[in-house]
């Protein structure tokens, strides 16, 4: 099959549409499919070898982040460039909605020049007053989609209720393998002593979290006065440990930005995992990450993490923006490994039903589904049945 | 002076209106195919549910007793009758249509009673393994459920959408819809049921 799939956000920054988008082409490209990716760049230099730059970054403030998209009329013509010379069985567009290489990809697909269009929706959060303003002019684009997929419960609901119909849920994937088989780093694996309680999070970010965690910080330390927290996440430390009160200070280490490896080294060494968000969760890849490395996770009860934490049966949930329940939830964890270790196996076995195998298996589904039948060249077509 | 500004006005919003329309025109247009599309597509899903579902009916005696595998095999044989060629689709009427979708429900329903609980159901039903027992035949009717599920939402997308927009006025004083049948969603069980609440 020739897929052709738009990414909207630049590859430069990471970010979870683009490890989203990264993955899935990697795993189709795996399974001997012909894979070219669109995403703002303004060469090759940054991009993965299969992705093309879509034209010239620019960062704009956009849905509570700053994004680098790419927008004009140079890139309308490179990726009306780009449709034309892909000539894709199906194009898949992701965050379809966002200012970017998606939304002019959408525009400017026609019948004559691309397949069905398939399109992801990761966001849970679309009310911008713009989007509403300018939502007629966008419908006619929408209607281009034959397939729409939600990455969460969440996500889809947004859907229905923002832009109008209904949309099918595939979750986000992990590589599961990566976390499982992470090696621990002996610094940041705790002792009965110093356990070790993980975040990882944009620090700069409120909803992520981070103040609630500082806030928890000491009401741990009251009890386990040698726990200690890790945040991995890229941000201005010395303003994040302004959070802190002076004696607890010492407590927690600021990792900064962290690669990948580095991540799912930490995650299989700690102790906790604290996702300790506020909101604004469409899904909780970190938290798959987490249950994936076997980690005990303590998670704020937000519906995207209830759903992945399976109404708390592989991981604590406790009362959303609450430091005080935040605390008690990694006590409780902290003083019982007993039940730290029941939680991680289940997160394990929880965690490979994202696993990227599956997911993009269910990708694919969707892809030959809109297809119709006896077309394309996937798994579907083994079966000598006629 | 005035006269010919009063002209040029009246030509471009005559223009200007003549642009929304065909670009309105197109739209529909757009969404007729869009409907025939995933209505063919749905029929195509049905149907290799519906032979799965046959050949389980009749291959896999050591694991359904034989009052559910002749159940199954009533239900997925009436469902393969029905007229599903793309001319024989074009004919078809919503009555046809309603007929169709009765019989498709009783074939999720015979296949819900006859099936071994599949175990670790994910969200959407795909969270089945189809190892141990006889693998194959059931793998292949769990996934051909899975995708007449996908198939079904994306068309009734497509309807939704559709008559959406043939209900604007425009439209409709317009004609721009043509002789087109307006399209009906297509409401049968597909075995989601009551997943959404879980």
């Amino acid at each position: 099959m020739r897929i052709g799939i738009v990414c909207p956000y630049s590859f430069d920054v990471p970010g979870g549409v683009q490890f989203h988008v990264r993955d899935l082409a990697e795993h189709l490209l795996g399974l001997g499919h012909h894979v070219r990716v669109l995403a703002p760049a303004d060469d090759e230099s940054t991009l993965p070898p299969f992705a093309d730059p879509g034209g010239n970054v620019v960062a704009v403030p956009y849905n509570g982040s700053v994004a680098r998209l790419s927008f004009g009329p140079v890139t309308a013509g490179r990726v009306r460039r780009w449709l034309a010379e892909g000539a894709f069985d199906v194009l898949h567009v992701h965050e379809p909605l966002s200012p970017s290489t998606s939304l002019l990809a959408l525009w400017a697909a026609t019948p004559a020049t691309t397949g069905p269009l398939v399109a992801t929706f990761h966001t849970a959060n679309l009310r911008s007053r713009a989007m509403q303003a300018a939502f007629p002019l966008l419908r006619p684009s929408l209607e281009k989609i034959s397939a729409r997929i939600a990455v969460s419960e969440d996500a889809r609901r947004t859907v229905v209720e923002h832009v109008g119909g209904d949309a099918v849920v595939v979750p986000n994937g992990v590589v599961t393998r990566a976390f499982a088989q992470a090696p621990r780093r002996a610094e940041w694996t705790g002792t009965a002593e110093r356990p070790v309680v993980a975040f990882v999070g944009r620090l700069d970010e409120p909803r992520k979290g981070l103040p609630l965690l500082c806030q928890a910080v000491p009401l741990v330390r009251a009890v386990v006065p040698g726990a200690r927290f890790l945040v991995a996440g890229r941000g201005d430390v010395a303003a994040a440990r302004e959070l802190l009160g002076p004696a607890d200070r010492d407590a927690v280490e600021f990792l900064g930005s962290v690669d990948d490896r580095a991540k799912e080294s930490l995650l299989a060494s700690a102790d906790v995992y604290l996702a300790p968000h506020t909101g604004g969760e469409s899904f909780g890849i970190v938290l798959v990450e987490a249950m994936a490395a076997g980690v005990a996770v303590a998670a704020a009860d937000l519906g995207a993490f209830r759903r992945v934490l399976g109404d708390g049966a592989h991981g604590e949930l406790f009362t959303v923006g609450d430091p005080d329940a935040a605390a008690r939830a990694v006590l409780g964890l902290l003083a019982d490994p007993a039940r730290r270790a029941a939680l991680a196996a289940a997160g394990q076995a929880a965690a490979a039903r994202y696993d990227w195998s599956v997911v993009a298996g269910e990708v694919l589904t969707v892809y030959e589904t809109v297809l119709g039948h006896g077309r394309g060249h996937g798994r579907g077509h083994a079966r000598g049945a006629r | 002076m005035t006269a010919v500004a009063w002209v040029l006005t009246v030509v471009l919003v005559l223009v200007a209106l003549a642009g929304w329309l065909s670009a309105t025109a197109q739209r529909v247009d757009r969404l007729h195919r869009r409907v025939e599309t995933s209505r063919a597509a749905l029929d195509a899903e049905l149907t290799r549910r519906a032979s799965a579902a046959l050949e389980f009916a009749l291959e896999s005696s050591d694991h359904l007793d034989p009052a559910s595998a002749l159940l199954l095999a009533d239900a997925a044989t009436t469902s393969l009758d029905a007229p599903r060629t793309p001319a024989a689709l074009r004919e078809v009427n919503d009555a046809d249509d309603a007929h169709r979708w009765r019989v498709e429900s009783d074939l999720t329903r015979a296949l819900a009673v006859a099936l071994p609980v599949p175990d670790g159901t994910g969200p959407d039903g795909t969270g089945h393994d189809g190892t141990g027992h006889d693998g194959a035949g059931l793998a292949r009717v769990l996934d051909a459920s899975h995708r007449v599920r996908l198939a079904r939402r994306f068309h009734n997308d497509a309807v939704v959408q559709t008559r959406r927009l043939r209900g604007k006025r425009i439209v409709r004083w317009g004609h721009l819809a043509g002789r087109a049948r307006l399209p009906e969603t297509a409401d049968f069980l597909d075995g989601e049921g009551d997943g959404t609440g879980s």
